[in-house]
């Protein structure tokens, strides 16, 4: 396989781990957008979230981590669940949110790396197919 | 698609004072619902290999099968309320009737 075929190929992945197979991750950028309609909040709490999130896949794909999916799934659907009760009991948005974020895209993040762990990334394309598939992934969440 | 679109119609909706009332909240309830739901589910199928315990199943798919029940009573309860809350908006009230003043965001009629 080319790096071109690789990179086409890991960012369609990306994009369909997220549309039309991540419903949860779906549901979690959702409930970012709820508490504050506002472009700036909504867009501080994207970033948190991707930055997050691409720092432990990374990690998770060159093997620094290596956490269970057991535990890992629950977690992203507890961190769905936190951010939804936490839109309903408080009135707006606080500053911690951002830190919140940020933890949960960790989490999110793993569940990636346990998604593209099974799928694999060829051997002379290994940082250029794991960066197009987190393209992928943001493409997916943003669209 | 979804996002985008719902990021307009906050854009929309924010302002306006029953936003949190009649979407914030009826929305994140669903959410958390949804979100109860798989974590019992991806729960289950983590642990079918390491629980023999026939008990233990039946406790993970009731809980699933409440869930999944709370969630169909939350969001038609909540999708109900919203519904004749819009048609109110947009016909007015009936003859007779306004709006109660703690409860615009259900719909409550008062004679």
């Amino acid at each position: 396989m080319s790096r071109t075929d690789a990179a086409l190929i890991y960012l369609q992945l990306g994009y369909r781990h997220i549309l039309p197979l991540g419903f949860d991750h779906i549901l979690f950028v959702l409930s970012l957008f709820l508490l504050s309609p506002r472009l700036k909040p909504v867009l501080w709490q994207a970033t948190a979230f991707t930055i997050a999130h691409s720092v432990t896949l990374g990690l998770a794909m060159y093997h620094v981590i290596d956490p269970p999916a057991k535990i890992i799934e629950p977690l992203i659907a507890l961190s769905i669940m936190y951010v939804a009760l936490e839109n309903i009991f408080s009135p707006r948005l606080k500053a911690s949110r951002i830190g919140v974020v940020f933890l949960f895209g960790l989490v999110h993040g793993l569940g990636f790396a346990g998604a593209l762990g099974q799928l694999g990334l060829p051997q002379n394309a290994y940082l250029l197919s794991l960066v197009m598939f987190n393209v992928g992934v943001e493409m997916g969440s943003s669209r | 698609m979804i996002l985008l679109a719902w990021f307009f119609l906050a854009r929309i909706w924010g302002e306006k004072p029953y936003y949190r009332k009649a979407i914030v909240i009826p929305l994140s309830a669903l959410i958390a619902a949804i979100a109860t739901s798989l974590s019992c589910s991806v729960s289950f199928f983590s642990h079918v290999h390491c629980a023999a315990n026939r008990q233990f199943y039946l406790t993970i798919i009731s809980i699933s099968y409440l869930s999944s029940a709370v969630k169909e009573i939350i969001s038609i309860t909540f999708f109900n309320s919203f519904c004749k809350l819009v048609s109110i908006k947009a016909l007015g009230t009936p003859a007779g009737h306004q709006f109660c003043p703690d409860s615009q965001w259900t719909g409550i009629l008062c004679t």
